[in-house]
């Protein structure tokens, strides 16, 4: 018991030690007088700026080449300052500008918060015109079969035919030969893929062709641009452009100079294909140019 | 004594034995996600389950997806070809925030629309990773889904700009993929590579489900889309529709109101009652729950009375029942082709119940098409004169009683004309910014009205209440 006494005394003791200096410290700390604020500066309780602005933008080019607008990206800010690096600028969130000629310009936008931080971001416009690309004339490989047998190897495709001849016959080609459909039942093309072609553009094949009056039937010479097959049947479906000669209109004296216009629709590569129908005929000085 | 604890110990050894079984049951009476995927006709059902998951629910609870029915509001609210009936930029509601591009992130159409798509993509990755169930020829399901899912991401990406990607039926612990925003670049990827997919291996049967020139179709767009466009692929598409015959313009009233014609490409299909929608009722005067949403701008009425030709009596309407001031209504979904007569309310008399109207949504119909090949053709230059673009855009105006000939097609031009042939059809929007008018144009109409468009506006907030579940992984598009 009287152990129990002594405990129960002891820890009396030191709990009200405890509550005295809990009591204490408070008041101490709670202090709402003047006097315990007296040194503290306005801003010395101020949290620092947690969500500083960060100033971001992307370009979008207008209608024609010297107007540009840019669109804000910046985070965290409400005030902009735009420059766009030919002396002009502005206020607003998204930019614009009309340039006044061609040149390197460095748009830089500022973004500022309502504490006065700020961010900026530059970013160079190159302000050029833009020039209207060439249109792309295809290569032609042995466009007047001028190299003797070896002048037949482009013109190759055994899945839709035979391969061409080559003659020598005086007054059937221009340069040193030309290419020769023979009498028909040997079922001989000539197929070629030729490329680059920039897309939707009228492009013109012109070429010298003759017949020869072999048969008594009225010989017909085909030249059509196809997209790439290696299926007779598909030819009909592949044709982007056709023209077909007959011996009745042209005659059989001496050269005559056809021309396929076409356009080249959604292809930058098509293939020339020729053959010939009920008499022998010759083809040769295959050109191609471009019409716009 | 001994006899009993023999009879014991066998005892307890058929308890243990038998409990193996009798602890993972598989159950014979009842469905799981588990064991039903197995047969074609199951993984079928799996994809009309995606379609609907587009169709979202026609009601107008806020709690569940409504799908493509709530589409108007994200995108053709936002255009500047349509606005709430009582034009009030201070409307806080959130229908009111998109006329005036006060979009708030945590619009409830947003996320209603965000949650929608994501929705579909689930179903539909789960109908891809149980293709493997299945041993017979499972390419038809795999486009299928493949095409769904792609058109699905289109929107999304379009919308929102990077978007988790989820290409497989997530586990609980994948909370990375369910938030982290991926570049819009590797959407894309999927996009196209899934479209592709959809585009060898389907046929032309169906106009509400995936078909091969949905897929074709889509895949121009996409191509048309990309930051460096693929002109010359997006062409080849719009010709493989072109050439294949299949389609063609009717006459424009029919384009609405005759379901699934022989211009419809892709529709979202909707039967009255059952399987209904509810946009029709909210483009009217109070017969939906809203005084009236998706109501045309003066801007959009005068460049259709202007451009449209015949397609101005057909597309719009002024609304009888209001009476204050001018207002006009949509023409192209009046509620299974009723439109209520000029009675105050409106006296519905082949709708059964114009809340729950059977319209399809178009999503690609032929003259799209036209419109995208003359784009193509176009191939970022200002304007084409090249036969075959002519040719296509001609046969658009042509059906619009707009004969005279035209001989050269500038950006604005081809703008306008989509403008006034397809507005209502939520592509206004994509428009302007695919073809690079939208801060333009749109802060043009913003000024003029009092809105607050700023280039931020473009895309939609990510919905604050994804962004909130993301533990900071989800960052908010700038401007919000």
């Amino acid at each position: 018991m009287k152990n129990i006494n002594r405990l129960v005394n002891f820890v009396s003791q030191k709990l009200l030690a405890i509550l005295l200096i809990i009591t204490l410290s408070i008041t101490v700390a709670c202090d709402p007088s003047i006097d315990a604020l007296a040194f503290d500066l306005p801003e010395a309780n101020s949290q620092e700026d947690l969500t500083p602005p960060s100033a971001a933008f992307s370009v979008v080019e207008g209608n024609d080449y010297l107007t540009y607008s840019f669109s804000n990206q910046s985070v965290s800010a409400t005030m902009y300052l735009w420059e766009y690096g030919d002396g002009n600028s502005s206020t607003g969130i998204d930019g614009a500008n009309i340039y006044p000629d061609e040149g390197t310009y460095t748009v830089t936008l500022t973004a500022t918060d309502n504490l006065g931080v700020s961010s900026t971001y530059s970013e160079e416009v190159v302000v050029v015109e833009p020039e209207i690309p060439p249109t792309l004339i295809p290569v032609i490989l042995e466009p007047g079969f001028d190299n003797g047998n070896d002048s037949r190897d482009p013109w190759r495709n055994s899945s839709l035919g035979g391969v061409i001849q080559i003659t020598g016959s005086s007054g059937y080609y221009e340069g040193s030969n030309g290419a020769k459909l023979p009498d028909p039942g040997s079922d001989r093309i000539g197929y070629q893929m030729i490329s680059e072609f920039t897309p939707n553009k009228t492009y013109s094949l012109s070429f010298k062709y003759r017949f020869k009056n072999d048969t008594d039937d009225n010989g017909l010479l085909h030249v059509k641009m196809l997209t790439e097959t290696n299926d007779p049947a598909d030819i009909e479906a592949n044709t982007v452009g056709s023209i077909t000669f007959s011996e009745d209109v042209a005659g059989v004296e001496a050269l005559a100079t056809g021309t396929l216009i076409f356009n080249s629709g959604a292809n930058s590569s098509l293939a020339i294909f020729f053959y010939n129908e009920f008499d022998e005929a010759y083809i040769d000085s295959f050109e191609i140019e471009a019409l716009d | 004594m001994k006899f009993k604890t023999y009879i014991a110990v066998i005892l307890l050894g058929i308890l243990a034995t038998s409990c193996n079984d009798f602890l993972d049951p598989e159950p014979s009476s009842a469905i799981t996600s588990n064991n039903y995927y197995s047969t074609l006709a199951e993984l079928e059902t799996g994809l009309i389950g995606a379609y609907d998951a587009i169709q979202g629910v026609g009601d107008f609870d806020k709690d569940v997806n409504h799908g493509i029915q709530y589409e108007f509001y994200i995108t053709e609210m936002r255009s500047g070809n349509t606005a709430t009936k009582i034009a009030d930029p201070d409307d806080f509601s959130d229908a009111g925030q998109f006329e005036s591009f006060n979009v708030l992130p945590i619009n409830g159409l947003v996320a209603n629309y965000y949650d929608s798509y994501y929705e579909v993509i689930y179903r539909t990755n789960v109908v891809l990773d149980n293709l493997g169930n299945v041993s017979d020829d499972t390419s038809m399901i795999e486009a299928e889904a493949k095409f769904i899912r792609a058109y699905a991401y289109f929107n999304l990406v379009r919308l929102f700009g990077d978007v988790p990607l989820v290409d497989h039926v997530l586990s609980p612990l994948e909370s990375d993929a369910q938030f982290t925003r991926v570049d819009t670049s590797i959407i894309y990827d999927l996009i196209i590579s899934d479209l592709i997919t959809a585009e060898e291996n389907l046929d032309n049967t169906y106009k509400t489900r995936a078909s091969k020139a949905a897929a074709q179709g889509l895949l121009a767009k996409v191509y048309l889309t990309l930051e460096n466009p693929e002109y010359t692929k997006a062409q080849i598409m719009c010709e493989k529709i072109i050439n294949d015959g299949s389609f063609s313009l009717v006459d424009f009233y029919d384009v609405f109101y005759t379901e699934l014609n022989e211009e419809i490409i892709f529709a979202i299909g909707f039967n009255s009652l059952n399987d209904s929608q509810t946009f029709s009722s909210q483009f009217m005067n109070s017969v939906g729950p809203s005084s009236g949403v998706n109501y045309a701008t003066y801007d959009l009425v005068d460049d259709i009375n202007e451009f449209g030709g015949i397609r101005a009596q057909y597309s719009f309407r002024q609304d009888p029942n209001h009476l204050t001031s001018v207002r006009y209504q949509c023409a192209k979904y009046f509620p299974d082709g009723d439109d209520g007569g000029t009675s105050n309310p409106h006296v519905f008399e082949i709708s059964a119940n114009p809340r729950l109207a059977g319209n399809d949504w178009i999503v690609l119909r032929y003259a799209d098409v036209l419109l995208m090949h003359v784009e193509a053709i176009m191939g970022g230059a200002n304007e084409t004169s090249a036969g075959a673009a002519l040719s296509s855009f001609q046969q658009v105006r042509d059906r619009a009683g707009l004969t005279d000939l035209v001989t050269e097609i500038s950006v604005d031009d081809l703008l306008m004309e989509r403008r006034v042939e397809l507005a209502f059809e939520n592509h206004r929007l994509f428009d302007l910014i695919r073809l690079g008018r939208a801060e333009s144009v749109l802060s043009q109409y913003s000024t003029a009205n009092n809105f607050g468009f700023t280039a931020t506006d473009l895309l939609l907030p990510m919905p604050q209440n994804e962004v909130n579940l993301s533990d900071g992984l989800m960052t908010q598009n700038p401007g919000y």
